[in-house]
């Protein structure tokens, strides 16, 4: 139970949070923390349980007919997920409570930060994969509102719209991806996927699999060539990228990899595109963020370089490797939502971003200097902390690997730009002399919760590495591996190839850092074209792609009545040809001699009317001649004993005509626009239609069926609906749904002609 | 240019004909009629009081929105469908009340099927509405 209820609890709260919100004055609203740190105990509880590499599941059956289910799990690394999605969840939303005080918005983003938390853990600990493709998209809609949140902004809606469109695509091709994995392997369940792992791998669609999943993961976690979005996410209020866009959302993409490396993982095929992808984004990602000047932008490229990192770890494939990646993932969320926080406070207490322009705050901001500086020693590897512990995993695996030099070579270049981002952002704009043109002041303590809990735990989880050996690194590594045992992590290995390597880098680094400003002078213009070729391609391919919807509306939707009738009405007459020789072509006709002659008189009369209806040049001749063939058919209805279609369509032929009534004597005075040619057309089609569908009602009766479901209807109805009238039983019982489809269709409609009428008047009225 | 004769018909019609309505609906389960036949019906009657005092002055009569029939049925089909939910039936599956007799109607047995029925008596009502009104204003 308490896996759904720690999702469901902000579930709950979110959707609550409109209604309480009120109540709550703006300097308490820090209270809503409250919600996520009630998660965050209630998954520590398990700690115990998962350091002893148990995996905890919660079965609910959803839609079993599809093998859609709620089936929770929580093992090593969705346990490290969870504990980051709440833990940094609550921090985040006591900083929000500072940073958003003057907002009047506020309760939406509260709520709506809520639902993307919710649907984060749901997506984390769902073990089947459909579940989790459904958390997926929750967590792409939401923050979609919350990169748009400014949005009375263009631009920020321009953005939004961009990181919606590219991660809502990946998360389509994931889909695809999933249920070619779900056919091949029989389950959605990872826990059970794995078992059938090998069978997958040999697969011949394993290739697409591999590639529609990566998709997925790739725009997710904003990997090359979809890395763009990413950056221009940082429309975002900041609280919503020190949440989103450090520890959470961008993670997903790393997640599911890491998820699926014991299924797909191991092949050189999955080493060659994760290593590739990854490697390439980390060394891109982190070279551009030298040239920028705005904090957040350079927090977003240090972020997708990681995410790089994280990639090729996990693509790597090596037990080492796969410490790195868990290491990696877990010092990276620490210090990157400090970081992320801190450019907030910047910005909110100066009110630029500009690095430029920052200098000399140390004095003025002492304590988010202090969560800044460990924050920026932890990126930039330092010893003891945690993101040093990090990359010498990340060194190691590199050396252990054979594809060796490559992988140095890249690791050692992403890790020394990686330095001079960390220290851009936590040392440049606090040191040196002060600008006299900003005023700046110290955060309220509500904004310094955040930053430095986590600076100060990253400098203490590599001070002590003991606890998160035991509960995060050893039980997460057994979901790589699928099996359990404990890992040690130790702090001084001794002096080796990793650790020079890592003074290397440091001093590479510092020496980079110093040049800073040379880079970026140099590279001004660089950063600009780069993006915006990216931008403009997407801008490019989203123009065309409307200009595509709209020449095939242009082509489907001409505005002729007569060309729409004559594609549907074909498109149906087609059909039932298809059917009528699929059962065997023509019908046995009946004799005449069999039909009543009442019957045969009548069906004259009714052939005649029709004639009338077609030729007349009156309009109200030919509605008052449709008027008779309809009732005309009721009276067929009533001779063969069908009295509810017939009252059906009596009532219907009724309303028809009084509704043409009502419009009729408003319509401009009826003139003949058809060529003799597009009428001779109209009759021959009208013809052939017509004896299509007389072939196909007599061949009907022709086929006689041993089991026809009319009678299991109408045995059944009294005993098991009790109700006699079998046609209103089959409607509102046997087959309800049908008829539910139908009525919400007949709603839209509805909706759909009351909208086309309205803005018809509107337009005349301007 | 509203007729008398109209006017006058619609006010004696018009009743009587929202009553069968309603009474076709009802015996729907087990003699002709039905959520839809009723619904038809019951538009018909409307429609004829459109005919007579004209959409404008009947939108004032009104006591509902035409699009709030629309929702209101929804919802009503929609509960039919999720109420067996919770005593562990499938969606849709039919519940029902046990039989009691009244005065007039006599043995009644009501259940779920009927609240549908109502919901698909409301969505037509709605749809003839609203696309009536529209049209009568529109023109």
């Amino acid at each position: 139970m308490f896996l759904l209820l720690s999702v469901a609890l902000i579930f709950m709260a979110a959707f609550a949070t409109p209604a309480i919100a009120r109540f709550i004055p703006h300097k308490q609203r820090f209270l809503f923390a409250l919600v996520p740190a009630t998660s965050f105990a209630l998954i520590c509880s398990k700690a115990s349980d998962i350091a002893q590499g148990l995996a905890i599941s919660e079965d609910y059956t959803w839609i079993p007919a599809f093998d859609i289910n709620l089936n929770f799990r929580l093992d090593g690394l969705s346990f490290l997920m969870a504990l980051l999605i709440t833990g940094i969840g609550a921090l985040i939303l006591t900083y929000a409570s500072g940073y958003l005080k003057g907002y009047e918005a506020n309760t939406r983003f509260y709520t709506i930060i809520q639902i993307f938390m919710a649907a984060m853990l749901g997506l984390v600990l769902s073990d089947n994969l459909i579940a989790m493709f459904i958390f997926w998209e929750l967590t792409t809609v939401s923050s979609f509102l919350l990169v748009g949140f400014n949005h009375e902004n263009p631009d920020a809606r321009k953005k939004a719209l961009q990181a919606l469109i590219v991660t809502a695509g990946g998360g389509l091709a994931m889909f695809a991806g999933i249920l070619l994995l779900g056919n091949v392997a029989g389950t959605y369940q990872v826990s059970e996927l794995i078992t059938h792992a090998e069978m997958i791998k040999n697969h011949k669609l394993y290739e697409a699999i591999v590639i529609l999943i990566c998709l997925g993961a790739f725009t997710k976690s904003a990997q090359f060539p979809f890395h763009f979005w990413l950056p221009n996410a940082m429309a975002a209020p900041t609280p919503v990228s020190a949440y989103l866009h450090s520890a959470t959302m961008v993670k997903a993409g790393v997640f599911l990899l890491a998820r699926l490396t014991p299924v797909l993982g191991g092949t050189s095929f999955w080493l060659h595109l994760l290593v590739y992808v990854g490697g390439f984004t980390m060394i891109l990602a982190a070279s551009l963020g030298l040239i920028y000047r705005d904090l957040k932008k350079i927090l977003a490229y240090s972020t997708l370089s990681v995410l790089g990192i994280i990639t090729l770890l996990i693509g790597m494939g090596t037990e080492f490797s796969f410490k790195a990646a868990i290491m990696m993932l877990f010092a990276h969320a620490l210090y990157k939502a400090t970081l992320f926080m801190v450019a907030g406070s910047i910005d909110h207490e100066t009110g630029t971003r500009d690095i430029t322009r920052l200098r000399g705050l140390r004095k003025v901001m002492p304590w988010t200097f202090a969560a800044a500086g460990l924050a920026a020693l932890s990126q930039a590897g330092f010893p003891p902390f945690t993101g040093f512990l990090a990359k010498e995993y990340f060194y190691g695996s590199a050396l252990d690997h054979n594809m060796k030099i490559l992988l140095i070579s890249s690791a050692f270049i992403s890790s020394m730009f990686l330095f001079v981002l960390a220290f851009k952002i936590g040392f440049h704009p606090f040191l040196g002399r002060e600008n006299k043109k900003i005023h700046a002041h110290e955060a309220p303590p509500t904004m310094l919760i955040g930053p430095v809990t986590l600076g100060l735990l990253s400098l203490l989880f590599g001070l002590f590495p003991g606890p998160i050996a035991k509960y995060i690194l050893s039980p997460a590594l057994a979901s790589f591996n699928t099996t359990f045992h404990p890992v040690k992590l130790k702090l001084w290995h001794g002096v080796n190839t990793a650790l020079i390597l890592s003074l290397i880098t440091l001093t590479c680094g510092f020496g980079l850092y110093k040049l800073r400003k040379k880079i970026r002078q140099n590279a001004t213009g660089v950063d600009d074209k780069l993006n915006i070729q990216f931008d403009q391609s997407f801008a490019n391919g989203l123009e065309s792609f409307i200009k595509f919807a709209k020449w095939s509306t242009k082509l489907i939707q001409s505005g002729s009545l007569r060309s729409y009738m004559i594609i549907t009405i074909s498109a149906f007459a087609g059909l039932l040809l298809y059917i009528l020789l699929y059962v065997g072509g023509m019908p046995e006709f009946y004799k005449f001699s069999h039909v009543k002659p009442i019957t045969l008189a009548f069906l004259v009369a009714l052939a005649i009317v029709t004639i009338v209806a077609c030729t007349t040049l009156s309009r109200m001749t030919a509605l008052l001649s449709l008027g008779v063939i309809g009732f005309g058919i009721t009276l067929i209805y009533m001779m063969y004993g069908a009295p509810d279609l017939a009252f059906t369509q009596i009532l219907v032929e009724t309303l028809t005509v009084v509704m043409f009534m009502v419009v009729i004597h408003k319509l401009p005075r009826f003139k003949d626009f058809s060529t003799r040619r597009k009428k001779a057309f109209d009759a021959i089609f009208a013809s052939i239609v017509g004896m299509t569908v007389t072939f196909l009602v007599i061949k009907a009766q022709n086929l006689s069926s041993k089991n026809p479901v009319s009678q299991i209807y109408a045995e059944t109805s009294y005993l098991e609906a009790h109700g006699r009238n079998v046609v209103n039983v089959i409607l509102v019982d046997f087959r309800a749904f049908d008829t539910f489809g139908e009525i919400v269709v007949l709603s839209i409609a509805g909706l759909g002609v009351s909208l086309l009428m309205r803005n018809n008047k509107k337009e005349d009225t301007e | 240019m509203h007729s008398v004769i109209i006017i006058l018909s619609a006010r004696l019609l018009c009743p009587i004909l929202m009553a069968m309505a309603i009474a076709f609906l009802y015996r729907g389960h087990n003699d002709p009629g039905g959520g839809f036949i009723g619904g038809l019906l019951f538009t018909a009657a409307l429609i004829l009081k459109i005919l007579a005092i004209g959409a404008e002055e009947f939108e004032k009569h009104l006591w509902m929105q035409p699009k709030n029939f629309l929702s209101s049925g929804l919802i009503m089909a929609a509960s039919a469908g999720i109420m067996p939910l919770f005593v562990g039936k499938a969606f849709l599956e039919s519940l029902w009340f046990p039989t009691f007799t009244l005065p007039i109607l006599g043995k009644v047995h009501i259940g779920s099927p009927l609240l549908f029925d109502l919901g698909v008596f409301m969505v037509v009502i709605g749809f003839v509405l609203t696309v009536v009104i529209d049209f009568e204003e529109a023109a």
